[in-house]
Order: C-alpha cells, then sequence, then structure tokens
C-alpha cells in the first residue's frame, strides 16, 4: 500500500530519524542497564534477603490498587461524559482533567496534614468527644493519593477512545435489545481496550516510579529501595540494578499487550460522535453527584488547603516566585514542542513506513517514563558528561585551550533529560489517535500524491489536532512538575518552581511550600484550560 | 511554521546561554536550603566582593554529579549536611585534604574530619522531645531509657530512611557496641505509639497533640515551631555527659579536590568558622555554632546547657551502612 519498498528513499529518512530519537533516549536506560557489569555491592546480600521480597510485595500491592482505582473511576467518568447530558457535564468534562496540574506528593502531604491526629479533622472531632482515629500512612492512603492523582490519564484517553468508536456500535447493540449496563460491559469495554491500556501503563510507570508521595505515606515500595541503596548504602551501582529490574518488567508488559492484541485494528466507523442521552431525575443527580465528589476530593480541597496556607506567608517569599515562574513556563514550553514534534514524527513513521524494528523502536524511546526521576537523572548524566568531555577534549586538541563542560549544566541538558522523560506521554496522546484514523485515507491521499510531511500537514495533524494539543499540554504539565531531573542538570544559580518545592518539604516545610506549588498549579491549570478550549 | 523556527532559534540562544564562570566567584555543590545558606553568602560577597554561585541538590546525586565532571568539574566547594554524606565525599576521593590553622581552632576536634578532608559549621542536636504534661523530667535520662516499658505506646519516631535516625543509631553503635545497639532499637520499636512519621515536625505535632508522650527530633526544627506557636506544650531534654551526652550531627562542608580556587576556597571556609559568619548561621536555623564564644540565638539559649557526645562523626558515616541494616533487622521502618 504505501511506499514501503527498501529502495524508498523517503522512507529511509523517516526510519532514520526515529532511530536516532530512540538511541538518544535509550541512551540513559542503557547506561543504567549497564551497571550489572560493575562489581556487584557487599550489600546485595542484606537487600535479597530482608528487604527485597517486602519491597515487590508492596509495589504490586499498590500497582494495583492504584490500577483498578484508576481504571473504574477513570473508566466511568470516561464512559457517563461521553453517553450522557446531565447538569454541569460541560465543566466537568475539562475540571475533572485538573488534578494533573497538582503533583502527587503535593496530594498526598495535604491529606496527611488534614488527617494526622494533630490535624483539624480528628482535632475536630475529639473536640466533640468523637475518639475515633486512623492512620492515612498505609499503603491505602499511597493509593488513595495516587489514584486522585492519575485518574485524569484513564479518564482522558478513555473518553477519546468512546468518542471515537462512534455510537453506532451502541446503538445497534441497544436496537438489539441489550441492556445499557451489557452495553458498556460488552461492546463498549472490550472496544476501548487500546486506549484504556495505554493510559494504565502510563498509570503503571508513574506509580512504581513515584517516589515522592509513597514517602510522605512511608510506604516502602521498589523505588524506595532503590533510593534507600543510593542514598542510604551510597551505592548507585546497585540502585541503577535494582532500577533496571523496573525497566525489564515495564517492557515485558508492553511486548506482552502487542503480542496479544496482533493485528485486530480498532478504527471508527463513522469518525463521528452521535447525540449524549440526556438523563434526568435521580440518574442525573447521581452522574452530578459522583464528579462533584471527584473533583472535591482531588482538586478543591488540595487547592483550598494550598491557598489557605499561601495566604498565611510573608510577602518575602513572593518576591522570588516571578523568576521561578518564567523559567519553569520556558522549560515547560521547549520541552512540550519538542517532545510533541519527536512523537509526531515516531507515530507517523510507524504509520508510514513500517518495519518491525520501527515499533520496537518507538517503544523503546518511551521507556524513560518508568524510571524514577533520580535514577533517569544519573543514566543521563553520565553519558552526557561523558560526551561532553570527549567535545572539551577535541577543541582543547584543536584550540589549545580547554572550554570546560559546555553541555552539562546548562538549560540543553534539562530539556534533554525532561523530553526523554515524558516521550511516552506524547506518544500516548498522538499514537492512540492516529490508530483510529483508517489506513485508507493514507491510500486515497496516496492517490493523489500527497506522501510523508505533506500527507501529515494537510490529513493527519488536522484529524489528530485534539490529540497533539493534548500532548503539548500534558507534557508542559509534567515537566514543569518534574524535580529529580531538574535538580540534577541545571546551571548554577538557576531554579524553577519545582525545585524551589523540593528545598522547602524536604525540610518539612510544607506550608511554605504551599506559595510555588499554588503558582505551579495555576501555571499548569492555565495550560489545560487552554487545552480544553483547544478540544472543543 | 516562520513562528515555529523563530521559537526554536529564541530557545536554542536561551539554552546556549551557559553560566561563565569568571575569577571573582566561586561556585558551592551544596544540598542545604538555599534560605538557609544564601544570607550567609551575601554577606561575604559584600565584605570580599567575591560572589558565590551555588547549585542545590540532594547530596548523593551532587556527589555523581561531581564524579561525571571529573577534573572539569567548576565546584569549588561541596557543602551539606550530615557527616556521613560529607565522609562518603571524601570515601570516593572527591574532597581535598586542608591544613589551616584557623579552621583548626575554630572548629573542635570531634567536629572536622582528621585528614582534614570536611568541616563542621553548625551543630545540629537530635534529641528527646517531651510532653511536660503527661511526663515528668526525672523521667527521662537518656536515648537507650526510652526502650523502657513505661514507654509502651508512648514513642513517636520518624522514618529510619531519614540519615539523622541512621547516623544516631551509628552512633550508638559506637558506643554501646552492635548487639546493645540492636537490643535498643528493637525496645525502640516496641515501644512505638503509632507508625513512624515522615517528617520531625510531625513527630513534634504528635506529641503535642497527645498521640504520644516522647519523640526523638532535631532541636531546630523545635525551635521553628515554637517560633511559631511559643504555646506549644512540648519541651526539649538534653540526656547529660555522664550518660552520653546528646547526639550532635553538624552541617558543613570541604573544598572539591579538583577546584582550581583551593586558597580562595579556603579563605571562604575560614570566614565561615568566624564569629560574623557563625552567628548568621546559627540565628538562621536555630542550630549551634562550632565555635566556642559565639553566642546561640535567644530560644535556643532557652533551652539549657547543651553537653555533646564527643566521638568523631567519622563514625556515623562508617557505620551508617550497619545501622541500615541494623534497623532493618529490627522492623524499624
Amino acid at each position: 500500500m504505501n511506499s514501503d519498498k527498501p529502495s524508498d528513499p523517503k522512507g529511509r529518512w523517516w526510519r532514520l530519524s526515529t532511530i536516532l530519537i530512540a538511541a538518544v533516549a535509550i541512551a540513559p536506560i542503557v547506561t543504567v542497564l549497564l551497571s550489572w557489569l560493575l562489581p556487584f555491592s557487599e550489600h546485595w546480600d542484606h537487600f535479597g534477603q530482608t528487604i527485597l521480597p517486602k519491597l515487590v510485595v508492596n509495589s504490586l500491592g499498590l500497582l494495583c490498587l492504584v490500577a483498578i482505582g484508576t481504571c473504574v473511576i477513570g473508566l466511568s467518568l470516561g464512559w457517563i461524559i461521553s453517553q450522557f447530558d446531565f447538569p454541569g457535564r460541560r465543566f466537568f468534562q475539562f475540571a475533572l482533567l485538573f488534578p494533573l496540574a497538582i503533583p502527587a506528593y503535593v496530594i498526598g502531604f495535604v491529606y496527611l496534614g488534614l488527617t494526622a491526629f494533630s490535624g483539624p479533622l480528628f482535632t475536630g472531632l475529639r473536640s466533640i468527644g468523637v475518639g475515633f482515629f486512623f492512620d492515612m500512612k498505609t499503603i491505602y492512603g499511597a493509593a488513595f493519593v495516587l489514584v486522585l492523582s492519575l485518574y485524569p490519564y484513564v479518564y482522558l484517553l478513555t473518553k477519546q477512545g468512546f468518542a471515537t468508536i462512534g455510537h453506532r456500535y451502541f446503538e445497534a447493540a441497544r436496537a438489539l435489545g441489550v441492556s445499557s449496563s451489557q452495553v458498556f460491559f460488552k461492546v463498549a469495554l472490550p472496544m476501548n481496550r487500546p486506549w484504556l491500556f495505554v493510559a494504565l501503563s502510563l498509570v503503571g510507570m508513574e506509580t512504581l516510579a513515584d517516589f515522592g508521595a509513597v514517602s510522605i505515606f512511608v510506604v516502602d515500595t521498589f523505588s524506595v529501595g532503590i533510593y534507600k541503596a543510593w542514598y542510604g548504602f551510597f551505592s548507585p551501582t546497585l540502585a541503577a540494578q535494582l532500577a533496571s529490574i523496573l525497566v525489564v518488567i515495564v517492557g515485558g508488559i508492553v511486548i506482552f499487550d502487542k503480542v496479544q492484541r496482533g493485528k485486530r485494528s480498532f478504527v471508527s466507523l463513522t469518525g463521528l460522535s452521535g447525540r449524549r442521552r440526556r438523563l434526568h431525575g435521580r440518574k442525573a443527580i447521581i452522574c452530578f453527584g459522583y464528579c462533584c465528589t471527584l473533583f472535591l476530593l482531588s482538586f478543591v480541597i488540595p487547592m483550598l488547603q494550598l491557598l489557605v496556607w499561601a495566604l498565611q506567608l510573608d510577602a518575602e517569599i513572593w518576591e522570588s516566585m516571578l523568576e521561578l515562574t518564567s523559567n519553569s513556563v520556558l522549560i515547560g514550553l521547549m520541552v512540550s514542542l519538542l517532545v510533541t514534534g519527536l512523537c509526531l514524527l515516531l507515530v507517523y513513521t510507524y504509520r508510514f513506513y513500517s518495519r518491525p524494528f520501527i515499533w520496537m523502536a518507538s517503544q523503546a524511546a518511551t521507556l524513560g517514563y518508568a524510571l524514577p526521576g533520580s535514577v533517569l537523572a544519573i543514566g543521563l548524566f553520565l553519558p552526557l558528561a561523558a560526551m561532553d568531555h570527549r567535545l572539551a577534549d577535541f577543541i582543547m586538541n584543536l584550540t589549545g585551550t580547554d572550554p570546560g563542560l559546555l553541555l552539562t549544566g546548562t538549560v540543553f541538558a534539562v530539556v534533554i533529560g525532561l523530553s526523554i522523560r515524558f516521550m511516552a506521554v506524547g506518544h500516548a496522546q498522538l499514537h492512540a489517535a492516529q490508530q483510529r484514523v483508517s489506513k485508507r485515507i493514507d491510500e486515497a491521499a496516496q492517490n493523489f500524491g500527497s506522501t510523508g510531511i505533506d500527507q501529515m500537514k494537510r490529513i493527519h495533524i488536522p484529524i489528530a489536532w485534539k490529540a497533539v494539543a493534548a500532548s503539548i499540554s500534558l507534557v508542559f504539565v509534567d515537566s514543569i512538575k518534574e524535580m529529580p531531573l531538574t535538580l540534577m542538570t541545571r546551571p548554577f544559580s538557576w531554579d524553577t518552581l519545582s525545585v524551589k518545592i523540593f528545598e522547602l518539604i524536604s525540610e518539612g516545610e510544607w506550608e511554605m511550600a504551599a506559595a510555588p506549588a499554588v503558582i505551579l498549579s495555576i501555571v499548569g491549570l492555565t495550560s489545560l484550560v487552554l487545552l480544553g478550549k483547544e478540544a472543543k | 511554521m516562520k513562528s515555529i523556527l523563530l521559537i526554536i532559534s529564541l530557545a536554542a540562544a536561551y539554552c546556549a546561554s551557559g553560566t561563565a564562570v569568571s575569577a571573582e566567584e566561586l561556585v558551592v555543590y551544596s544540598s542545604r536550603k538555599q534560605h538557609l545558606v544564601k544570607p550567609v553568602f551575601d554577606a561575604y560577597e559584600k565584605k570580599t566582593g567575591i560572589k558565590i554561585l551555588s547549585v542545590t541538590d540532594k547530596a548523593p546525586a551532587l556527589v555523581e554529579r561531581l564524579k561525571a565532571e571529573g577534573k572539569r568539574s567548576r565546584a569549588d566547594i561541596y557543602m551539606t549536611v550530615d557527616a556521613g554524606n560529607l565522609w562518603n565525599a571524601a570515601e570516593k576521593g572527591l574532597l581535598k585534604p586542608i591544613k589551616s590553622e584557623t579552621l583548626s581552632s575554630n572548629i573542635p576536634d570531634h567536629l572536622r574530619d582528621p585528614n582534614g578532608n570536611w568541616f563542621g559549621l553548625t551543630i545540629r542536636a537530635r534529641t528527646i522531645v517531651y510532653a511536660p504534661e503527661r511526663v515528668k523530667v526525672a523521667e527521662l535520662k537518656d536515648y537507650r531509657s526510652l526502650g523502657l516499658p513505661k514507654w509502651k505506646k508512648r514513642l513517636c519516631l520518624r522514618t529510619a530512611k531519614k540519615v539523622y535516625n541512621q547516623s544516631l543509631v551509628a552512633m550508638l553503635i559506637s558506643d554501646y557496641g552492635e548487639k546493645e545497639a540492636e537490643s535498643i532499637v528493637t525496645s525502640w520499636v516496641a515501644n512505638l505509639a503509632t507508625k513512624v512519621f515522615p517528617n520531625d515536625n510531625a513527630v513534634i505535632k504528635a506529641v503535642a497533640a497527645g498521640q504520644c508522650d516522647v519523640g526523638i527530633v532535631n532541636s531546630y526544627y523545635f525551635g521553628r515551631l515554637k517560633k511559631k506557636d511559643p504555646g506549644l506544650k512540648v519541651a526539649l531534654f538534653f540526656p547529660k555527659q555522664s550518660t552520653g551526652g546528646v547526639h550532635v550531627n553538624i552541617s558543613g562542608a570541604g573544598i572539591v579536590s579538583t577546584s582550581k580556587n583551593v586558597a580562595k576556597a579556603t579563605k571562604f571556609l575560614e570566614w565561615m568558622s568566624g564569629d560574623d559568619a557563625q552567628k548568621i548561621l546559627a540565628e538562621l536555623n536555630h542550630e549551634y555554632p562550632v565555635k566556642n564564644g559565639v553566642p546561640t540565638s535567644d530560644l535556643v539559649k532557652s533551652w539549657g546547657v547543651l553537653e555533646e557526645n564527643k566521638n568523631n562523626l567519622r563514625q556515623a558515616g562508617e557505620l551508617q551502612g550497619a545501622a541500615i541494616k541494623l534497623m532493618d533487622r529490627v522492623g524499624y521502618r
């Protein structure tokens, strides 16, 4: 069908650039995997015998809880918002994405503060004579917070899925006398699988890599073990070896899905969604109440608490915020545009000029998301510094003066690092979007002589515009929230909002951290609101 | 398309603008919070005209950064909290041994590396916090006695993952031997009133709210909370020298082995250990100055006399691995 012959020169350039992107993106992961070649740490025995089994059980437990939680919430929201009309639907459609603007550890410390024995909830209860207390510092508490912060991924992608599948299938099923719930379980859910899987793999990677939230709830997961190896036993080698186990697991899941799904395609029947069914009475109230509760728990409560803290702060702390904010916004813009551009290239190389290794390469390019941020940071820093030394040597040989390190400790390093980390987020959006466009469109375009970039510009980007906007917006939000990579790769005396939050919360100064956290959330929200406008 | 090209070229120009380091500058790699050290840096710049550039990160990440940058690193000084972190950097050969009369006379022996790799700049006391309404001072003695059965379900601790607790247990090992230290930590775990907390502030608040009666925290966290809320119903207890004294740790610094400004960096550290800087450092975070004769803040003074445990802090680093394994074994999370 497409210009798929090996001699095709255009396809070669596309494939070459895909492989180049993958090679750069995978460099930190290879660095981490290479740690197995280094001498084994004396601490392996202790890890293997005393703590590793517990860490694995905890990680799997947390993964299951968060996957089930986000799946139930995200899917149900995706379904009711895409299929039904009820009071508040238009608002909730975008408002339910707002939790993405608040980092998970921030939602975490807000809830921990509220539900501490000394916090307002239980102090209030005790003052009216109720002695009841539960401790949120459990795996369930951590799961609760991660679900609240991650369900929007599932909601966003499955909603797109339901909208794409189109109403005709559902209407056909109903015409055959299938009940509403059966339509959901027998038709809608199975057809939504590609979107659900992409969303759940994002959620899973984020959960496995999370350190901030689990450490607030003192839950010992695998990533906590990784940090313990590095920070406690001073062995980055052991940390990298442990981290590479995570990469292998995630890689395995991705391949498993590919093999299992085989060649089944999921293409829209109409490409247009039908009319939503209007709900009345009790059903409308239930839907409204459900959305309302989630919005309160995941956004309003954390945001109100942050505002209360932020308003009590001295004016002093606000003065430094302007520079931090502009740095954050600049970084966010550069990373989100770069990632979206690269992901478009990856996704459409796979579509136009597919080869088996192209699929592998584009999947490999997204694995950076699975590593805990600090481990990715050091995996990135080592090859970058090595390259930098070569460059400096080269210039020194040429000119006789040592230029010093030119790449490390620059904004360039931050942008590259964050792009590698968030490729998965952009890729998820764009890949899901191109899947639903029939290949016949490509063939038709080709008959009119439109291929490659031209075809992308004239056909695919306009069709997938919502996904492009979503990719830019989500990557923007993620990169301004990111901490460990930004910390390690940034230039001297150059800080962002997330760096400031790190400095304050690592000293337990949660109230002071509210100032940068509020601004960070507002900047993130702005980007989400723009996404909402764009997607209308 | 044109606008995209414009954005890209602007971005490229922005990226390329690295921070050049001139002769009148020193670069500090620091795991200390900006707001706790910036005023001292500013004071130095005002006095000497030398600008202090700093980059903050967690201590182990800075160590890896220094290793990767090697001879081309622009760092002159490595500054962090906890002797364990300083010891680790010295172990990896990243610090340069310094001989300085001023540093030796300003900083007591047990608060600096015997080989001159690193120097303590402030003292932080990790001590006992209690609720005066429910606990009499006479009931308190030392860290070990918090394992007595009378404290059953009355003790609150921060997580074992924090380096402050790892150093504390390392020093217990050095004082009592590994076996005895293990039984002490076991008895603490048996006495816990609730799950361990993620930070010291939460421990102090739990004691104040009545969730538990005693805990172990760094004194400056207590200082910050007390300053915010003078009515807070908690108090500090310092173990006496006769029962081992108070476990102290340091924030400190060393000179990076690849620094091209060793003389200038040494001068800076000497100034940091002198009266002016010590006074600012101690005031900023309710810590104790390392130099004798420098006054503490009024709030810190009100807590009474600090009788330190005088074991050399190098051991906090050497025994850190053993301490973590011990805590893992007895289920202190």
